[in-house]
């Protein structure tokens, strides 16, 4: 999964997602690996840092079309958002 | 397709849930209706869930414990509970996604280490970071999920490689992916957007197609290893992935023909490039 490494997760944090995905999410989201860097990139730009730790947890979420992605986030102040998913990301299941 | 809303239905998950379920989707779409249904039964049988009035089966942040699949699910219950350890799975429904975790417990417990933190499981176990660290050493990649050996004849003329991968298609066996068979898998699925562009007019690839070339990836070592060089295996194996099932015209054959090789000698050329050439 060389785009998750050009988008910053290391190869321990590639083997975790690999050891902890059912093999047809995993195909799925190699198959969609430019729709998966858009969500991802989108997070990052949003100010979220611990978008590794959002992705190794609900990595089918970024399977979702980007514009009902960003629909997710969007309705939320980025300061307040970034602030709540640093000190629980369950907290992406309730947005 | 089986509709979401009947699978959403038989997880018996409330109208209120539905934008986190959504979330989700994706999982759900992998299985069939039927295939829900049997691994709800699995897991209610082996009380790894238990229904309460009104409230859902699964939670959709764990949907995606669904896409295993039931045949994966089944056999890692039955490995889990030949060393007694079921509960982890009651405790914690997502654990049933890790592939290495029960042979990280079976290690755990032959050296004699604590697998609960109190009363609860230990998470070290279903966490391949935290096993690594913990033992200070690489994990060797442990498939629970060892694909069969297919028992093909071997075929030595060049000229029937596409009716043996045709014939790879036609068998129901699933396989599963392995480290290398999922890089290969990335590899041509990248020549296969580009391929589908050419011809198509689109980069979008339908799962049809997909599942044809990871049947042929995960199969077919067993079938021609040695026989053929890297580049008319990958042509075959994109050749036959595209156009298993369908009635295609002999111009778009030659089509989809002549983009494989375009596209297959653009990317050797950007290995030798780049040095990565055998």
């Amino acid at each position: 999964m060389k785009f998750l490494e050009e988008l910053g997760f290391s190869p321990e944090v590639i083997a975790e997602i690999k050891d902890n995905t059912p093999d047809k999410l995993l195909t799925l989201l190699a198959a969609q690996k430019k729709l998966i860097a858009e969500n991802i990139n989108y997070l990052k730009n949003l100010g979220i840092t611990n978008y590794q730790e959002i992705f190794v947890r609900y990595y089918d979420i970024f399977l979702m079309d980007s514009s009902n992605f960003r629909g997710v986030f969007d309705k939320y102040d980025p300061v307040d958002l970034v602030a709540k998913l640093q000190k629980n990301i369950n907290v992406v299941e309730y947005l | 397709m089986d509709s979401i809303a009947k699978k959403l239905q038989l997880l018996n998950c409330p109208a209120n849930m539905y934008p986190r379920a959504y979330k989700h989707i994706a999982s759900l779409e992998l299985i069939s209706l039927e295939e829900l249904e049997q691994i709800l039964r699995l897991l209610l049988t082996k009380k790894i869930i238990i229904p309460k009035n009104g409230e859902i089966l699964v939670a959709p942040e764990n949907f995606c414990v669904l896409a295993n699949g039931f045949d994966v699910l089944k056999m890692r219950i039955e490995e889990i509970e030949k060393i007694g350890q079921l509960d982890a799975y009651r405790e914690k429904l997502s654990r049933m996604n890790s592939k290495s975790g029960i042979d990280n417990l079976k290690q755990m417990i032959n050296m004699g280490k604590p697998i609960k933190d109190g009363n609860k499981y230990s998470k070290v176990p279903f966490s391949l970071r935290r096993f690594n660290s913990i033992n200070n050493k690489p994990k060797v990649e442990t498939n629970t999920d060892e694909p069969q050996a297919i028992n093909f004849e071997v075929q030595p003329e060049v000229s029937v490689i596409p009716s043996v991968f045709d014939t790879i298609l036609e068998e129901p066996q699933e396989h599963a992916l392995t480290d290398e068979s999922f890089e290969e898998f990335e590899r041509l699925m990248d020549s296969l957007q580009r391929i589908m562009f050419t011809v198509y007019g689109v980069s979008e690839v339908n799962d049809k197609i997909t599942d044809n070339l990871i049947r042929l990836i995960t199969s077919k070592k067993s079938v021609l290893e040695g026989q053929e060089t890297k580049e008319s295996l990958d042509s075959e194996l994109l050749y036959t992935a595209i156009t298993h099932g369908k009635n295609i015209s002999e111009i778009e054959q030659q089509k989809i023909r002549n983009s494989i090789d375009d596209e297959l000698n653009a990317a050797k050329e950007i290995d030798i490039e780049l040095g990565r050439a055998a």
